[in-house]
């Protein structure tokens, strides 16, 4: 009996095991074990830097990814063109986050539900979680808490809602950033975490540039 | 250069299956193909501003893991050494990790490096172009080897299923 290239190719394919053991945590331990010690952490999740120069806010935004597995399959990140110009970014540290411009909603982010609404495609990307800063980063200088902060620009906005990981790979949060589209470096952003003031006190923080003044 | 984190997870998110078991045909095993590949990502973390961009990532890791699986066989040959001086014979034995017996007994047949890029081709389902880097050959010549490879195991498997009807 003839073998046909697609049923040998099938037959090679399905000889070895498709079981997926893999363990990002181990990689990380195995990475860091000469380094770092062990026990980090979760704490440096959630919490942030300084509400400093404008350039620091990006890697503000992708701390939120460090100690999280490696999410197959999950959507990470969203970002869209949104508009142009002065917004505001309203914010309770329970309900969410809201970015507007001309009574118009821009985005939106809450524990539970995660949205851009705009007229542009919204971008969504499926990975996994940076780690930048790595498992020995340790949060400091204060983090503040607003209702509304309004940023004057004329830049070009691009704004991007990203869930927020937990040392388990589960998301218990969102992080939003307005961004300047050319150059990608965020005016303000506003994080949302799960509330537990026992292990997380204080979590839900908004971080600005200068160009932006809270009301 | 350099390689992102974010960039080193994604691969290992979507490579991993794949290299394990590309890696479990040099190792004789997916518990030692999937240690390898553990202590090689955490090696491409560690080294990741290392990386020139003269190939691509997958290549790269996949150099490092062949190293390390090199390295680890290299030692567990120099422990099996016997009294009499002698290595024992097999370079890679293919045998445990294949589930189907005649697909192993018809690799097994196969010139090593005819072996290797069937590996990465079938089950770290690489590009002929990433294939050709890793192996240093020319994206032609890995074509033309997997073509030679399948004439070569259909041949065996259609031996092998007669001789069983």
């Amino acid at each position: 009996m003839t073998i046909t290239d697609e049923s040998l190719d099938a037959r090679i394919r399905s000889a070895v095991s498709p079981h997926d053991d893999s363990n990002w945590r181990d990689v990380r331990r195995r990475a860091t074990r000469k380094r770092v010690p062990a026990a980090l952490a979760v704490g440096a999740v959630i919490a942030i830097l300084v509400a400093g120069p404008a350039f620091a806010l990006r890697h503000q935004i992708d701390d939120l990814w460090s100690s999280a597995e490696p999410a197959k399959n999950l959507y990470v990140r969203a970002f869209a063109d949104c508009g142009q110009g002065s917004f505001t970014l309203e914010f309770h540290p329970v309900r969410g986050a809201v970015v507007r411009q001309d009574g118009d909603t821009l985005a939106s982010a809450s524990f539970t539900d995660r949205q851009i609404e705009c007229d542009a495609t919204v971008h969504t990307f499926k990975g996994t979680p940076d780690e930048s800063r790595g498992p020995d980063w340790q949060p400091k200088g204060p983090s503040y808490e607003a209702t509304t902060i309004t940023c004057h620009t004329s830049a070009a906005l691009q704004v991007s809602v990203n869930p927020i990981w937990d040392e388990n790979g589960t998301i218990d949060g969102s992080a939003m950033s307005v961004e300047e589209r050319a150059t990608g470096k965020p005016i303000a952003s506003a994080v949302l975490k799960e509330p537990d003031p026992t292990a997380y006190p204080g979590t839900a923080r908004v971080y600005w540039s200068d160009i932006c003044r809270r009301s | 250069m350099g390689l992102r984190r974010r960039e080193i997870t994604d691969l290992y998110a979507s490579r991993y299956v794949g290299f394990r078991n590309a890696l479990a045909m040099l190792t004789g095993s997916y518990e030692s193909a999937a240690d390898v590949l553990q202590e090689a990502f955490a090696e491409a973390l560690r080294q990741r501003r290392r990386f020139r961009g003269e190939g691509t990532p997958e290549g790269w890791i996949w150099s490092i893991a062949a190293r390390i699986a090199l390295r680890e066989r290299a030692r567990d040959r120099r422990e099996a050494v016997g009294s009499d001086g002698r290595v024992p014979e097999g370079e890679m034995a293919p045998s445990e990790p294949i589930h189907d017996p005649a697909v192993a007994e018809a690799l097994r047949t196969l010139p090593e490096r005819r072996r290797l890029i069937t590996f990465l081709h079938y089950f770290a389902d690489l590009s002929y172009e990433q294939i050709a880097e890793i192996c240093e050959v020319t994206p032609g010549t890995v074509a033309a080897t997997l073509a030679q490879a399948r004439d070569a195991l259909r041949a065996a498997l259609e031996a092998n299923d007669e001789v069983r009807t």
